[in-house]
């Protein structure tokens, strides 16, 4: 689906390169978690991706299309980019005007808008926010707005850059389950950017990028085995893990490593019913 | 300095069509070196709230006392000399720094408040150490720091006041694991060597466990729940009934006591040691 070969990009000749002869493969309808820390060129990955930027070097190819001058316009059909700040995304006076104004930029007739408007809206679970004034709605709402928003464009890539660094707590559980939600309705392959390793956890695979390349890439569980490692990076294995990893060391071994609470509770229920 | 609050109303643009009750009847007390916390969902009046420490905002009706200072709906004329007192670093303040270099952005507070440059200058070395910059960062422009060491600057330019209690609003918002801790236990130090009263707002419930001694919960304008953490993070349904969650590690132990009848508790341990403990509490149970 995404492919990038011995990519380079520099923002400045003097800095060296913001992403460094990176190598990867996503596949079509998987869902990846793009980590690391601040400044190891996760934005800059991601606007790769999707022709905001070319590549100094090497070669970016989308669902088969290289990536070019003459691409990049059909590249940011195929991949649409959902951002941290909702509110700076906003330019409509109501969330149906908001969600119709990237197909409006892209000239499609009326009667097609309205359509893929109101299924955008009903996919995201807001469409009975319609009329309302997109800056009345909580963070996490908004950034379900924003996702209607790609949605309507039909593309084949969504990425997710910090979107859910704004919001609180609630917030960002509901834009998880909102993906959590599409994907089961949708072929869609996503590209979820965090710093916050329990969200990575929702990923079907992990990338880790430190200092412009990529690090490590894994199922979660995989990538989780290596706190110390990761820590060195500036990353935390999710609270869950290193309890367990605790709970390990002292004798407690379980089926699969937890990656959320549940799973930890449940299989330590079975164990105890066993004991 | 205490900080109290007594019957605290704030609405914004009042009479007009967009009138909006943003605190209501807020009582509260805050003594002097204590490391208070402020949770909320979005909305729920914190911001508002912290505006009121400095006064820039002043109640709609009911008093805020900070030491000797007292903001009531009337204007107060001293509000300068408590700004100095009372330093505020705002949610995401990087959006703040406008100086060319980081020097001048430090300096802006003490120039506005008319305080003396030189000695302001002379403190430079210090307030940089403090917050755990190299002195090299004087010179560079602040936008080409990375987002902790941007917040590390914001907070320096409000130590280098001098202030008695130090406010921060989301000060970790946006930075990854490692940014927030070295915030984090930056504020720690600020509390314990130098005696500050810490004000904090977050949504990291843990880091409210880890690092406060008292917790306020504001709710639609109105403080709820106030306590020690461990205490307000007990009452888990009625926080959840305001959208707030607890800790992960105290959920954890309360799902163990409930579904397992394990005897855990929670006393400051790392994850890790809880790992142990839970481990320990396992084999103990499974030997009777
Ligand atoms: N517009 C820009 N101009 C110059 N340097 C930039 C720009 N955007 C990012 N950088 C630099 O490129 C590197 C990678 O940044 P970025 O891709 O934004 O990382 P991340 O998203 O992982 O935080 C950092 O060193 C950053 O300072
Ligand atoms: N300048 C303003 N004018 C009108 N309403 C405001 C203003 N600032 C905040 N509010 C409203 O006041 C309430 C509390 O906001 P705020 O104190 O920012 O909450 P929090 O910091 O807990 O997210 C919200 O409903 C918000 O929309
Ligand atoms: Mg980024
Ligand atoms: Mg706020």
């Amino acid at each position: 689906m995404i492919e990038f070969n011995k990519v380079s990009y520099s923002y400045d000749k003097n800095r060296g390169n913001a992403v460094d002869e990176l190598s990867l493969f996503i596949e079509q309808n998987e869902w990846i978690a793009l980590i690391g820390h601040n400044g190891s060129g996760k934005s800059t990955v991601a606007k790769l991706m999707n022709g905001l930027l070319l590549p100094t070097e090497g070669n970016v190819s989308v669902s088969g299309l290289p990536l070019s001058e003459d691409t990049y316009w059909d590249i940011r059909k195929k991949v649409g980019m959902v951002f941290q700040n909702p509110e700076n995304q906003f330019v409509g006076t109501t969330v149906m005007d908001d969600v119709a104004f990237g197909l409006e930029n892209l000239g499609f007739p009326r009667e097609e808008m309205v359509k893929r408007v109101a299924s955008a809206l009903k996919e995201v679970d807001m469409y009975a926010f319609k009329d309302q004034a997109p800056n009345r709605l909580s963070g996490g709402q908004k950034q379900r707005v924003a996702i209607a928003g790609i949605l309507a464009i039909m593309p084949e890539v969504i990425i997710f850059d910090e979107a859910s660094t704004m919001l609180d707590p609630n917030g960002k559980k509901e834009l998880l389950e909102t993906i959590k939600g599409l994907r089961k309705i949708k072929k869609m392959t996503i590209v979820y950017i965090t710093h916050d390793l329990s969200e990575a956890a929702y990923a079907d695979r992990i990338i880790v990028m430190n200092e412009g390349k990529q690090w490590m890439s894994g199922k979660p569980r995989e990538v989780f085995q290596y706190r110390d490692e990761l820590s060195e990076i500036g990353l935390e294995i999710p609270l869950i893990s290193s309890i367990y990893s605790g709970m390990n060391k002292h004798g407690v071994k379980l089926e699969k490593e937890p990656l959320h609470m549940k799973e930890l509770v449940d299989q330590l229920w079975k164990l105890s019913s066993k004991m | 300095m205490e900080i109290v609050f007594e019957n605290v109303d704030f609405t914004y643009q009042p009479n007009s069509p967009f009138s909006h009750q943003a605190l209501k009847n807020i009582s509260l007390r805050i003594k002097h070196g204590d490391y208070a916390a402020f949770i909320g969902h979005t909305g729920s009046g914190k911001s508002t709230l912290l505006q009121h420490l400095n006064g820039i905002l002043r109640p709609t009706s009911g008093t805020v006392r900070i030491g000797d200072f007292e903001l009531t709906t009337k204007k107060n004329n001293a509000i300068k000399s408590l700004r100095r007192k009372v330093g505020v670093v705002f949610q995401y303040p990087e959006h703040q720094l406008f100086e060319e270099t980081v020097e001048r952005d430090i300096l802006f507070g003490p120039k506005n408040f008319g305080m003396d440059m030189e000695e302001a200058k002379h403190k430079l070395p210090v307030i940089l150490e403090e917050v755990g910059l190299p002195t090299d960062v004087l010179q560079r422009s602040p936008f080409e720091l990375s987002g902790g060491q941007m917040r590390r600057v914001a907070i320096a330019g409000v130590l280098i006041t001098d202030p008695n209690v130090l406010i921060l609003d989301e000060p970790t918002a946006g930075l990854d694991p490692r940014g927030r801790k070295q915030i984090m236990s930056l504020i720690d130090s600020l509390h314990k060597k130098k005696r500050m009263t810490i004000i904090l707002v977050t949504h990291h419930m843990e880091d409210v466990l880890r690092h406060a001694n008292q917790a306020f919960v504001l709710s639609e304008g109105e403080l709820v729940m106030q306590g020690e953490p461990v205490e307000v993070f007990q009452e888990e349904e009625r926080l959840q009934d305001i959208g707030l969650g607890i800790p992960e590690e105290l959920q954890l132990i309360n799902q163990l006591q409930q579904a397992l009848g394990l005897p855990i508790t929670y006393h400051h341990q790392s994850p890790s040691e809880l790992g142990k403990d839970i481990a320990q509490a396992l084999h103990a149970g499974g030997n009777r």
